[in-house]
């Protein structure tokens, strides 16, 4: 008889599983993947890795926290897949944003000199989590991946640039992009 | 001197990296001079500081509350895991 190597130290309840930590881990992936079904996918995975590895929670910390640590880890990595099937470098990254805002002098275009955009610290904080979701959802993949794993997820550059086999630089301009793309939008959608 | 757009990618970096003196002179000189980019660098900084605070806060206090697994979802995980126990 096969001996587990992973004896799990107590019985686990699915359904208890699910409806104790399903809601948190699934908001949680839905703020980073912004796609039910994506987000439903890396919540199951989670539990699965969970389930296959129960003796590795120690008890000391709470179970929710664990499973959290577990769910970051799979989010990175669904990451990491994209970033590695090419699919989204295929995707484009849409009309260069510096193109839009500068002229070929590198000074601001006329239409971004005006003196009635709203300044982003002005907005309430439901306004600017709504604003923030919204344009995410408008920017090209690999930007807004760069910007959930450095915003949202706090991994560094270096990070960034090992989990998705890309340069610094890359990463970088990324950012850049992603960042002065989103400011665009938030402050236009008022 | 930087142009507009230049410091526009140094603002961003500057968030990402250490910025070498001699940038970050040329950076604090081009924005003590132009507003539109005092504005841009600004609205960049809030950006990052105020979405990494949410993104925190969203998990507490509800901000997100409207987001929860369907009914069929949960009957997905539920089936999925105990057919891996």
């Amino acid at each position: 008889m096969e001996v587990q190597a992973d004896t799990p130290k107590r019985d686990v309840d699915p359904a208890a599983w699910v409806s104790l930590h399903g809601d948190s881990l699934y908001r949680y992936a839905m703020s980073r993947l912004r796609n039910a079904e994506v987000a439903e996918e890396v919540v199951q995975e989670t539990f699965v890795s969970a389930l296959r590895h129960t003796s590795q929670y120690s008890g000391k910390g709470s179970e929710g926290a664990w499973l959290m640590g577990i769910l970051k880890r799979k989010i990175v990595d669904h990451f990491r897949r994209n970033a590695k099937s090419g699919l989204q470098i295929d995707s484009g990254e849409g009309q260069d944003i510096t193109e839009i805002l500068f002229d070929e002098t590198g000074s601001w275009r006329a239409e971004y000199r005006r003196n009635d955009f709203r300044p982003l610290d002005s907005l309430e904080r439901e306004e600017f989590w709504q604003a923030l979701r919204t344009c995410l959802e408008g920017l090209p993949n690999r930007q807004s991946d760069a910007f959930t794993l450095r915003t949202l997820e706090e991994l560094s550059t270096e990070e960034i640039s090992k989990e998705l086999e890309i340069t610094a630089s890359t990463v970088w301009v990324l950012l850049h992009r992603a960042r002065t793309r989103l400011a665009n939008c938030m402050r236009s959608r008022w | 001197m930087l142009n507009c757009r230049d410091v526009s990618v140094l603002v961003s970096q500057s968030l990402d990296r250490k910025l070498t003196i001699w940038q970050k002179m040329n950076l604090w000189m081009h924005l003590s001079m132009c507003k539109l980019c005092s504005r841009f660098r600004r609205d960049i900084v809030h950006l990052d500081s105020e979405a990494r605070h949410l993104v925190h806060e969203s998990q507490r206090d509800g901000l997100d509350k409207d987001i929860t697994l369907s009914a069929e979802a949960r009957e997905r995980l539920v089936r999925n895991l105990s057919s891996q126990q």
